[in-house]
């Protein structure tokens, strides 16, 4: 299979309790991570339309090529996919991803992924030391019922090696195996044991794959954890070539002797001992060269978190600025509860609302004893983050998720008409927005989730608006921006794909950019898996003429990692692939047009400041305004519903599928996804 | 034969203790490994050997009454010296590893086992050594050994009249069968191969040998050693395990066969001994049966 | 006929000029016990190895662990270019780290100290540990004549042992500082590159040529981190 791949993915029956393995050469079409993930999942899980919770419902935790070596931005990175249980109205086929120990651990292992299937009879998890795979009692070993942190710690020293000297021999003979590391662990709180939609998966104290309710996924098969301690190696085929790769990037990079930042904002959120953690140090994921997780500091509250782990406190404190709370003790606690951050950025303004319109609170319509008139401070927090994770209060109604509970509420159509609960699309929360931010809000619309792809977002919105409201000098002109940028966006290098003006965000254009940007993260980013924030590197103040390290970067770790020729484009066809053979899986889940749609306060209401709790700063972007290249002031637009739907129907035709939105069977047999083709067939779905 | 057996039990017994004080001297702290300390002791073993042929006379077999002498005083000092050093070296290099094959032991008793394997070379290149100068010394004796060109086809008789299937054309079995001399074949080219490697290896404890010498050097020392234990199981096998063997092996340690045995089983070396008188005895052959 | 001896004369026959065969035997082994004996009893042959002086290494490696992100870059690193492959636990230094353990004592960095008295290289039985005069003095192992002893791997006086068991050749290994990594093309060793230096993000080691300043068997007193860009930022902790 060439270098990177450690050959094997270990298969779990939680209902058997059974272990067993699948050739990685079998998936070897697919490159790594989620392309793989897809076609397992394709493969495995007989009834598509199950709910999350339905045993019959798989998971997947899955490596690529990369991982596990000095590749930075990618070695750390693992991409977890099964049906979610926070998708809305249906629980779409889904992804999320972390970063940390994990992954590199799975492949020195000897594993390029983990499949989960079934439904265990009660609390287990899993013990992987190299070859041996041991599924062990949760109950017995006291791991069910502890936070997150207690649970890695607690298999910490349930997994001893025998040995001195800080070297552990793992399997019991001389050359079995040692190491000095612990293992790595990936587990459920409290909220995930509850199946909780906002419960996920923590890694590593600040590690999280957070949105889609996997936490909740994993506490229906009854799974709190598992655990990965590899002694083996990785393969590379060219060693020296990685090695001058690694130079290359680090020149491109971030540097810790000459911090630069680009118009006030640092290069890709950089982290560093400066964090909401207490000033430390900072904490970097398997090889990377950024390091951009949260410091650790001296009082080991939430270690490695950072930015949006810190974020639910930051918006604690925004709803209601009169309250004082320690953002470390929040975070800390929300981890180690194993709750999503973004679900409760996106809840916390909206039942303050309530609350604040007296629909909300103790002996209201909705009933809840929460300490609300000090909403946002600590006590607060601490409440409501138990609340949420042991169902008590409103949490019993909020762990369906915040979607879901609004329409138990009867919520769901006014909240989200008025803005007031600002959902996105799917049940997810606002992240950044769809009126202006035209590859998030669309990209999102078509897919299974908030896509949570930070490519453009940097370098098209945060760069410019940034120094737009901070009244910065641009480093260059829009034109020479947007053509610079273009240039990387192989195969279609056009720069009226970065025209984020009202009528460049329903062109011909942004189609090709939201197609460009589903085809790149499909391979690139979440196959060969290359980490959100660090890829894609577009603009760099490293860098000659700020040209970012992308489209070299991603090929050139591949190729010296696997041996492969692959080319940027071969990598974004893949990724077409991939994305062909997810958007059939959600056809086989039930997908219509009318399921790629944005929430309805989007097409009503203009973005304005400030908005309720958000981070965001008015949106300065590149645009074509009369026909010039400028940088833009796009605020207080809103959607058009007959341009969204036309963006639509367009946008579908530019992807081979059909008016629905459904693959035809040309386009999947030109893939080569001629059995996803016929499986389409089969259930009726192909027109 | 009253001094004799006085003599070997002594040697076994010093031989014990040394191997039970290099043991226990590589756990106490601080000791060298007796390989850098008593380096020279394999220097001297060898010429140690050497002189003592020079000093040795030898006795030819000779018919008394009923049994026949067979080994001499010097023979059973070359075989058990070689025999017995052969032996606890196996143990000791085995138990070291090779190949990669993980040591059996823990690292402080590699040390110690490395220990127990000097004693064990210095006795073997003792005798060894005293083997090889004696045979230097009685060609005879060492032509003896040697198989003949009729080495397989008389090997394949000899065992073929063993399991009644063959008919029975070879001349009479003379002091050794073809098959032990082909064996021995085998016992010369590992010895040789095991010493000068292993020479090479303690050389490695006084200066500096260059690692390719090493590299060279260790794994053929332990291609000798599979070589040697398989010589020596055989040999073990078929000279002292198997009941058919037990007459030689008590010859080893009082020096006579009983007659009427060693006509059956070597019937031509009776009559040579019957029939000599001073003169060369001349090989037989199957186109020359008789002398 | 005990006294019956050998009817072999060729042995004791002696041509007109030179020995006969016994004459050469004898001759020879006495002349060699005699050289071998008086050799031994003159001392002029032997040196033992503890008389030699050990000369200091002419590099180190400093770390700095309150700087370290723990992205274990140097442990790929290391294991890449010696190895050509990705591997933790066949690298020369290691960085160990518990994420809950409050900073500064959530990692430990554990590289060699290239120390002037270095047990290592004392204890080994064939010399396959030793001080490599043409690379700087640096403390290496020559894998050729590792045995498999492990006396080493023991010897080191630090948790986690710098002198490791590589377990899939077999063999001790230890940092060389980069005097032989064939997977690398820039030149290593006390004159060249060590990689760990090369790849650490937080430039949280480094390479120096004087002996460091030792804080007993915590490590060096090293602060790596008073004149970087963080440190003109004010971004380090205040602490020491």
């Amino acid at each position: 299979m060439g270098g990177g791949y450690a050959g094997k993915i270990l298969r779990i029956d939680l209902s058997a309790k059974a272990v067993s393995s699948i050739p990685t050469s079998d998936y070897e079409e697919y490159g790594g991570g989620h392309g793989m993930g897809s076609a397992i999942f394709f493969d495995l899980c007989k009834d598509k339309t199950v709910d999350a919770f339905d045993p019959g419902n798989v998971v997947t935790v899955m490596t690529g090529a990369l991982q596990g070596t000095l590749t930075p931005g990618a070695s750390g990175r693992c991409e977890v996919q099964g049906i979610g249980s926070q998708g809305y109205p249906k629980q779409w086929f889904t992804r999320t991803n972390f970063g940390g120990r994990f992954a590199g651990n799975l492949k020195y292992a000897g594993w390029d992924g983990v499949v989960l299937e079934g439904k265990a009879s009660s609390p287990v998890w899993v013990d992987i030391r190299n070859g041996d795979v041991v599924i062990r009692d949760a109950k017995t070993d006291g791991l069910w019922g502890l936070d997150t942190f207690e649970t890695e710690k607690a298999i910490y020293s349930l997994v001893g090696g025998s040995g001195s000297d800080g070297w552990f021999e793992i399997g019991g003979s001389r050359d079995a195996g040692r190491t000095t590391q612990k293992p790595a662990v990936l587990s459920i709180g409290p909220a995930g044991e509850n199946m909780c939609v906002s419960g996920c998966l923590v890694h590593e104290g600040g590690g999280g794959a957070g949105q889609t309710g996997m936490g909740s996924v994993w506490g229906s098969k009854n799974l709190k954890a598992i655990s990965v301690l590899g002694t083996g190696d990785v393969a590379i085929a060219d060693p020296k070539a990685l090695m001058e790769a690694r130079a290359w990037a680090q020149k491109g990079f971030w540097s810790i002797e000459d911090p630069k930042n680009l118009m006030g904002m640092w290069s890709n959120l950089p982290a560093g001992p400066a964090d909401s953690a207490g000033a430390g140090r900072a904490q970097g994921c398997l090889a990377c060269s950024k390091n951009c997780h949260g410091g650790r500091g001296a009082k080991g509250l939430a270690p490695g978190s950072h930015c949006v782990d810190g974020g639910y406190g930051m918006f604690a404190t925004a709803v209601n600025p009169k309250t004082d709370q320690d953002n470390a003790v929040t975070t800390d606690r929300l981890q180690r509860l194993g709750i999503n951050a973004w679900e409760m950025c996106g809840s916390l303004p909206w039942l303050y609302d309530l609350y604040k319109q007296g629909i909300l609170g103790p002996g209201k319509e909705i009933d809840s004893n929460l300490p609300w008139d000090e909403c946002g401070s600590g006590a607060f927090n601490k409440a409501f983050l138990e609340a949420m994770a042991y169902k008590k209060d409103i949490g019993a109604d909020l762990a369906l998720g915040v979607a879901r509970c609004a329409e138990k509420w009867g919520r769901y159509e006014t909240d989200t008409t008025s803005g007031v609960l600002a959902l996105q699309c799917h049940g997810y929360a606002r992240h950044y927005d769809a009126r202006t931010e035209t590859e998030w809000g669309f990209g999102s619309m078509v897919s299974d989730r908030d896509i949570n792809e930070h490519d453009f977002n940097w370098c098209m919105y945060w760069y410019v608006a940034f120094a737009a409201m901070y009244k910065m000098p641009f480093i260059m002109p829009a034109e020479q921006l947007v053509t610079m940028v273009a240039e990387k966006l192989l195969p279609y290098k056009d720069p009226k794909m970065l025209d984020y003006s009202e009528d460049g965000m329903y062109s011909d254009a942004s189609v090709k950019l939201v197609a460009w940007h589903r085809h790149y993260s499909r391979f690139w980013k979440q196959s060969a898996i290359y980490c959100d924030w660090a890829i894609a590197d577009f603009v760099s103040p490293y860098r000659e003429g700020y040209s970012g390290l992308t489209p070299e970067y991603e090929p050139k770790f591949f190729n010296a990692v696997t041996g492969k020729n692959m080319t940027f484009e071969d990598g974004m066809e893949l990724g077409r692939k991939i994305w062909n053979m997810d958007r059939a899986i959600w056809c086989l889940q039930g997908r219509t047009r009318d399921h790629d749609k944005l929430d309805e306060w989007q097409f009503l209401t203009g973005a304005t400041r400030p908005i309720k709790a958000s981070y965001e700063v008015p949106y300065t972007m590149p645009a074509l305004v009369d026909g010039k290249w400028e940088y833009a002031y796009i605020d207080g637009r809103k959607l058009d519903k007959a341009r969204t739907e036309d963006w639509k129907s367009r946008f579908y035709a530019f992807e081979g599928w059909d008016d629905n939105g459904v693959p035809t069977k040309a386009t999947l047999e030109k893939l080569g996804l001629t059995k996803v083709a016929a499986a389409l067939q089969a259930a009726g779905k192909l027109s | 034969m009253g001094r004799r057996l006085l003599i070997g039990v002594i040697a076994a017994v010093a031989f014990v203790l040394g191997m039970v004080y290099a043991w226990r001297i590589a756990f106490a702290d601080g000791t060298e490994l007796l390989f850098d300390s008593g380096w020279w002791l394999v220097l001297l073993a060898p010429f140690l050997g050497v002189l003592a042929a020079g000093l040795t006379r030898r006795t030819a077999p000779v018919i008394e009454g009923d049994r026949v002498l067979r080994h001499d005083g010097p023979a059973m000092l070359e075989h058990w010296t070689h025999g017995i050093g052969t032996l606890v070296l196996l143990v000791t290099g085995i138990a070291l590893g090779a190949f990669f094959i993980p040591s059996l032991l823990s690292q402080q008793q590699v040390w110690a086992a490395m220990n127990v394997h000097f004693i064990a070379v210095v006795v073997f290149l003792f005798g060894t050594f005293y083997y090889g100068a004696n045979a230097f010394l009685s060609r005879k004796r060492f032509r003896e050994h040697l198989p003949t060109k009729n080495a397989f086809k008389f090997t394949v008789e000899h065992y073929g009249h063993l399991l009644g299937n063959k008919k029975y054309d070879m001349p009479p079995e003379e002091k050794y069968f073809e098959s032990e001399k082909i064996a021995y074949l085998l016992a010369l080219g590992s010895t040789a191969l095991v010493i000068v490697t292993g020479l090479l290896k303690v050389a490695a404890h006084v200066f500096d040998v260059p690692v390719w010498i090493m590299g060279v050097a260790t794994p053929t020392h332990d291609v000798a050693m599979v070589a040697m234990g398989l010589f020596f199981v055989a040999h073990v096998l078929f000279g002292a395990i198997l009941p058919m063997g037990w007459p030689m092996l008590r010859s080893m340690f009082t020096g006579y066969l009983p007659l009427d045995n060693a006509k059956s089983e070597h019937a031509g070396w009776v009559e040579q001994i019957e029939s000599d008188d001073g003169e060369p005895i001349p090989i037989r052959t199957m186109e020359h049966p008789a002398a | 006929m005990a006294e019956n001896d050998d009817r072999n004369d060729e042995a004791d026959y002696s041509p007109q000029s030179g020995l006969s065969r016994r004459q050469f035997v004898t001759g020879l082994g006495g002349i060699g016990l005699g050289a071998v004996l008086g050799g031994v009893i003159t001392g002029g042959l032997a040196q033992p190895a503890s008389a030699i002086a050990i000369p200091a290494s002419q590099g180190y490696l400093l770390v700095d662990t309150k700087k370290c992100s723990g992205c274990d870059s140097c442990m790929l690193a290391c294991s890449l270019t010696h190895h050509g492959k990705a591997s933790l636990s066949l690298s020369r230094i290691q960085v160990a780290q518990n994420v809950f353990t409050p900073y500064p004592n959530d990692i430990t960095i554990s590289q060699c100290r290239q120390c002037p008295f270095p047990a290592c290289v004392e204890v080994c039985p064939t010399g396959a540990s030793h001080v490599d005069a043409a690379n700087g003095n640096v403390r290496t192992v020559d894998v050729g004549k590792c045995i498999g002893c492990e006396r080493c791997v023991n010897a080191c006086p630090f948790t986690s042992s710098r002198a490791d068991w590589n377990f899939e050749d077999k063999h001790a290994e230890k940092c060389d500082l980069c005097a032989d990594t064939p997977f690398w093309n820039e030149k290593g060793g006390v004159g060249g590159k060590q990689a760990c230096v090369a790849v650490c993000p937080m430039h949280a080691v480094t390479f120096t040529q004087e002996v460091p300043v030792q804080a007993g068997d915590v490590g060096y007193n090293v602060n790596l981190r008073s004149k970087d860009g963080w440190a003109k930022l004010g971004a380090w902790a205040k602490t020491t």
